[in-house]
């Protein structure tokens, strides 16, 4: 078990708010400092003094959370932050091409409107999906990609839902088919990674390494060389996909609007009201809810098992354990050949990753960024709502233990219902305006190589 | 009236009567669990294999004190080995390891000295050497595991050696034979399952240490049945059961008694598996409860009993064998979790002040720790660690002026050596360089290694340098050892049901015959400085204190689980204050008794201790009305 | 680096009761030649080394960060030295493993830092501590069947 929110020992419930004076909150109040004009219908005077309340530690916690920065460079990308690759990973990203039936694309369980999500408990591919789709805005941030981490980057991460039969059910192969088939795809390819020494004579229609025994055979005909060549097609996608996901940006949300303002010295108490600032001093305070969701991405990219529930008796989803072998062993992972920084920091820490049994059953913290726009929640997406979610940390209702004689590593938090209330509102100020795509609603009007 | 934490529980609550002679913790548990097995049961698990699936408690075999092996003839008549070796219904056979029976009824029966094949329960086909820990027959192969984890397969026919390997799976507790000539090992300390072929050659390897589905902890036994291969895990309290062609987790049932005694279905330390030829009823050995229950084939759409966890809390830790105590500190294992637990005894009542280490096999990780001794002087204490096969030096950082207060920060890793070297140190003083550690005790800065290998007392100096190595007479067994004061040792000999005394040049002085006061199977040794002697009875659970010349001076505990009872009582010391502190395994707790009188002082566990008793003999006692529904209740 | 994952960092060594005695001879005197020039935008120069002593005595242990600040959840460099107290040469075999460990959390890193030595010293690459608290970090000095310990006491603020 390898998640704690407190330790038992030490942990005290709040009697009340510590009053504790901050320099900064006194003489400033004025908040109308600009950044914040759009909200201030929302304050009452005495809010103020909530945000005067605050323990030193919460202001530096919130305050050193926000503003979610530009999305860190990705050394193994070389096209990372490319414009013509993002362009082209754009078309490809809604592309139903991709797919293994022609028609499911990236965006049909990454919703521009459901900030790419799909508001489904489990996501519905050519399958049901194990797992509950986590949202792509402002997931540039993260160090491992999917629940489980079995990625250490976006781009090699987007050939794994592409080949997963119960997701878009297609393979690597297939999509050299593509970019082959399709010339006006083949010329924007060329253009950003060069000429494609392939021949689509070559190719058979589905070959990949994994899945069915047709496809597997298939791949094992081809010749090594072939091989690496459709990777190396495969994981260009792959670096076009991620350069457009890395513009998903969700943008300031009324959270950092408060930051700003309280970080110049203002007060903040216009663009916040009492019960989210409340929920501000729990999260950062003792609801320790910051310990794992820390940073301005509100999430440390790690992975905690925090027992959720099964229905049905025993889990059976092993998380990161699983996923840290798949990170290990990815032929498209930071260390691997497609990668364009192979002995750099993210490969050093991919190599580096324990398999370690006590990751059983954890999950990647997923950054609470527009969290009031991604439910249900939860890797199994088994918890509706919000207010779920902070029940279950209250309570601990349910929660998986599998050792013997330990006790719960996860404190229950103990909440009343006023505290799940403001906590819920808080954590709804953090969904900023979003990304500002425009879907591409039809397929691209195909330019066949044999016309 | 001392106290630091209270069982907050009501004994009029008690359920009485229900399955005889329960603990205080079962009574509560039983009661929760008749109010929510149904829906936890209902509830169950997803099974991966509904067809075909064993688990369906159906009873429970009582009193056989700590059996070695379990097996069943075709006939369905389960054979045990008892705790000194003999076969059941055949009193004058002692000594043996292993037992294992095949469907043709051919019995294969393994020693520290040789491996028999007999054909049913008579005719003896063949005996050959060496002996070894486990052993198992099918088709044509006979699979033998030594103690030193070396491997070896044998003709079936003529027991001549086909292959052999030595020292493939150092601390290996079980190996389990196949129709196609090949065997899974169970390798217990490194939590894993290890497919060989007729050649020896390691085909595939699954699993981890851990608690969670498919996972590991302490396999001990192995028993297969048709495309099924059935895992006792002892410290996950579990059997699992994996798909015989790769060991992919399929189920697993008897989760988790969390309370001693508990049974039904729920299982405490399985150590032996048996599983009927037509694979309809499995036999589940739990030594440690001195019983094994049976279990039969689940209906379709029923769940194992135990596939799930119970959903309450029972006892919170439980302790290894052994407790180092010197001045202010006391020490054991906690082998679930593979922590190191310490108590600080300047209050009378032993105060829980740390915790430290956890599983793995990194520098400050421990493995299956034998032994745990204290020196106080220093705040150093040293681990044996027979599953990582090292000697570990902690310190403990702390303001002994200071007020207590649990500090998960105080243990400090310090230091770790390989038994190896340790045995090269050994051989330079002219000792024998194989070592098999034992015991570790502490006094006056000095650590006194016992060696059942050479056999050996070994004193080092906390550099584990090598000060000297004393020679225990050819075939001594033994188990544990107490430094006297003055110089010299005693040393304990469960299986030889004796005590050696030996002074401080290394010569036995007398032996004492603990069989003679009642103690069958001596386990735990301590030495006060007037020379008095304390003795724990595995067997007996009981402890006894004798002067110089074998008299009983006091005798303290009885079987059961109230305050001054005993369960497979284990290490025990003698404390600064007087008291005799006597690790209560079975109870999942340690007690401190008086030396003169044998009267209980104190039972303690992590987190909580008691000076004035909480647990009634009475509360225990069977009643014979049952329960109405208004008594099944609890108070949190 | 990212300034927003730079928090601030304290630490402090820790030393075994039998083995002060050994302190006072520098095991890294400045200024240390180092194999980078810059790490991540710092001049190891500019970094003071934090020196110990192993638990038993035997070694004189020193490390740095090659960051200005520690930071939470954010992978970093860090550089070792070693000489044994005695004074006698630390031989070719000599291993160093470097961990990090929050016990009152019960687990340690998420992964295994990359530990490569140049001439003297030891670069350590890829140490990630991913939560915000007390944090020990330890350095094993493996000199074949011994293992020794070096422990600095780290508090990661958020």
């Amino acid at each position: 078990m390898n998640v704690y929110f407190s330790i038992s020992n030490n942990r005290k419930r709040p009697v009340g708010w510590v009053i504790l004076a901050v320099l900064f909150a006194v003489g400033c109040e004025d908040p109308g400092q600009g950044t914040a004009t759009n909200v201030a219908t929302e304050i009452t005077p005495s809010q103020r003094e909530e945000n005067a309340t605050f323990d030193p530690a919460v202001l530096r916690r919130a305050l050193t959370s926000s503003p979610l920065p530009e999305p860190p460079s990705d050394a193994t990308n070389q096209y990372a932050d490319d414009p013509h690759a993002a362009e082209l990973g754009r078309s490809l990203f809604f592309d139903p091409r991709l797919s293994g039936n022609g028609e499911v694309s990236c965006a049909t369980c990454h919703q521009p409107d459901l900030w790419f999500t799909d508001g489904l408990k489990k996501s519905k591919g050519l399958g049901t999906a194990d797992r509950h789709a986590p949202t792509l805005v402002d997931a540039a941030h993260h160090r491992w990609f999917n629940w489980d981490g079995r990625s250490d980057s976006m781009w090699g991460h987007t050939i794994r839902p592409i080949e997963n039969p119960l997701e878009m059910g297609g393979d690597r192969t297939m999509l050299a088919r593509l970019v082959l088939e399709d010339l006006t795809l083949k010329n924007r390819y060329q253009a950003i990674f060069g000429a494609i020494p392939l021949s689509i004579s070559d190719l058979p229609a589905t070959a990949r390494p994994g899945g069915d025994s047709d496809s597997v055979e298939a791949w094992e005909r081809l010749a090594p060389i072939d091989q690496d060549r459709i990777n190396r097609v495969a994981a260009n996608i792959g670096k076009s996909l991620a350069a457009f996901q890395r513009t998903l940006q969700g943008g300031l949300s009324r959270f950092d609007r408060w930051a700003a303002v309280v970080a110049e010295g203002g007060d903040g108490g216009s663009i916040l009201n009492a019960s989210e600032l409340r929920g501000l001093g729990l999260f950062f305070g003792e609801a320790e809810c910051w310990e794992c969701h820390s940073g301005p991405l509100l999430s440390d990219g790690e992975f905690h098992n925090i027992g959720i529930p099964v229905a049905d008796g025993l889990p059976t989803d092993s998380g990161r354990y699983e996923g840290s072998l798949l990170v290990r062993e990815d032929a498209f992972n930071a260390a691997g050949r497609y990668s364009d920084d192979v002995d750099g920091r993210q490969a050093i820490l991919s190599r580096g990753v324990k398999r370690d049994p006590e990751a059983w059953g954890a999950f990647r913290t997923p950054t609470l960024r527009g969290v009031g726009r991604t439910a249900p929640y939860m890797h199994d997406g088994s918890m509706p709502d919000l207010e779920s979610v902070l029940h279950f940390y209250s309570t601990l209702e349910g929660a998986v233990q599998l050792g013997h004689h330990q006790e719960s590593v996860l404190t229950p938090l103990d909440l009343d219902v006023g505290e799940i209330e403001d906590l819920a509102a808080f954590l709804r100020t953090l969904t900023g305006p979003g990304p500002q795509i425009e879907a591409l609603e039809s397929v691209p009007e195909m330019e066949s190589s044999s016309s | 009236m001392r106290l630091y934490r209270i069982l907050s529980l009501d004994r009029r609550t008690f359920l009485r009567g229900r399955v005889g002679v329960l603990d205080f913790y079962g009574a509560l548990i039983v009661s929760l669990l008749l109010l929510n097995a149904a829906p936890i049961e209902a509830a169950g698990t997803r099974p991966r294999d509904e067809t075909n699936r064993l688990g369906r408690f159906a009873s429970q075999v009582e009193a056989l004190d700590e059996a070695r092996a379990i097996a069943v003839r075709p006939n369905g008549e389960v054979v045990i080995l008892d705790s000194f070796g003999a076969i059941s219904g055949e009193p004058e056979s002692s000594g043996f390891r292993d037992l294992a029976i095949d469907a043709e009824d051919r019995w294969v029966l393994i020693d520290d000295a040789s491996v028999q094949c007999r054909l049913g329960a008579g005719e003896l086909r063949w005996t050959v050497e060496p002996g070894g820990i486990g052993v198992d027959i099918s088709g044509p192969s006979v699979w033998a595991l030594d103690d030193d984890g070396g491997v070896r397969r044998r003709d079936a026919a003529t027991g001549a050696e086909l292959a052999a390997r030595p020292a493939m799976f150092p601390g290996a507790r079980a190996i389990v034979a196949l129709s196609d000539g090949g065997a899974w090992v169970a390798d217990t300390d490194r939590h894993r399952l290890v497919r060989l072929d007729a050649q020896l050659n390691e085909v595939r390897s699954i699993g981890d240490r851990g608690a969670f589905p498919g996972l590991l902890n302490t396999p001990v036994d192995l028993a297969v049945n048709g495309e099924h291969l059935f895992v006792a895990d002892k410290l996950n309290h579990r059997v699992s059961v994996h798909r015989l062609a790769d060991a992919a987790f399929l189920y697993q049932w008897g989760m988790h008694a969390v309370i001693p005694r508990e049974g039904e279905g729920r299982i405490h330390y399985p150590e032996g598996i048996a599983i009927t030829p037509d694979g309809e009823q499995a036999f589940v050995l739990e030594s440690f409860e001195r019983r094994y229950q049976v279990f039969e084939r689940v209906a379709e759409g029923e769940s194992p009993t135990g596939s799930v966890l119970p959903q309450i809390k029972g006892v919170q830790s439980h302790f290894g064998s052994d407790v180092g105590a010197d001045g202010d500190l006391l020490a054991m294992w906690d082998p679930e979790s593979s922590s190191a637990v310490v108590f600080d005894l300047t209050f009378g009542i032993p105060i829980h002040v740390t915790t430290f280490s956890r599983g793995g096999d990194g520098p400050a990780n421990f493995g299956r720790i034998q032994a745990v001794g204290v020196d106080a002087g220093r705040q150093e204490i040293f681990f044996l660690d027979r599953g990582l096969r090292r000697i570990s030096k902690w310190r403990l950082a702390r303001d002994r002026e200071a007020a207590l207060k649990m500090d998960p920060f105080m243990g400090r890793f310090i230091r770790s050596w390989s038994e190896s070297l340790l045995g090269t140190r050994v051989a330079a003083k002219g000792g024998d360089p194989q070592l098999d550690l034992r015991d570790l005790v502490i006094r006056d800065g000095i650590l006194n290694l016992l060696d059942a290998a050479g056999p050996s007392i070994i004193t080092t100096d906390n550099q584990l340098q090598v000060s000297s190595v004393y020679a225990l007479p050819e075939g001594t067994m033994p188990a544990q050892i107490a430094v006297r004061a003055g110089g010299g040792w005693l040393v304990s000999e469960p299986s030889q049901g004796r005590v050696l005394v030996i002074d401080a040049a290394g010569a036995i002085e007398r032996t004492i015959i603990s069989s003679t006061f009642g103690v069958v199977r001596p386990f735990g040794v301590a030495a006060l400085p007037d020379g008095r002697i304390a003795i724990s009875g595995r067997h007996s659970d009981f402890f006894v204190v004798i002067d110089g010349d074998d008299q009983v001076q006091a005798r303290g505990g009885e079987r059961g689980s109230w305050d001054g009872a005993l369960w497979m009582p284990a290490g025990l010391e003698f404390l600064p204050d007087g008291g005799l502190v006597v690790l209560d395994q079975g109870n999942h707790r340690a007690q401190v008794f008086d030396p003169d009188t044998g009267a209980w002082r104190i039972s303690f566990s992590l987190g909580q201790g008691h000076d004035r008793p909480l647990l009634l003999r009475s509360d225990f006692e069977p009643t014979t009305e049952e329960p109405s529904d208004a008594e099944i209740e609890v108070t949190p | 680096m990212k300034q927003s994952a730079c928090v601030p960092w304290l630490m402090a060594g820790w030393v075994g009761s039998s083995v002060l005695l050994g302190c006072d001879r520098p095991v890294a005197e400045a200024p240390v030649e180092t194999s980078e020039a810059m790490v991540d935008g710092v001049a190891p120069g500019d970094i003071e080394w934090q020196e110990g002593v192993s638990g038993d005595g035997t070694w004189m242990v020193a490390w740095r960060p090659l960051v200005l600040n520690l930071p939470v959840s954010e992978p970093f460099s860090a550089e070792v030295r070693l000489a044994r107290a005695d004074g006698s040469p630390t031989d070719a075999g000599i291993k160093v493993f470097l961990d990090a460990e929050m016990p009152h959390h019960g687990h340690g890193m998420n992964v295994v830092p990359r530990v490569t030595r140049r001439g003297d010293v030891w670069l350590v690459e890829g140490i990630l501590m991913h939560m915000p608290g007390r944090w020990e970090l330890s350095i094993d000095v493996i000199d074949g069947d011994e293992t020794e310990r070096s422990q600095w006491t780290v508090q990661l603020e958020r």
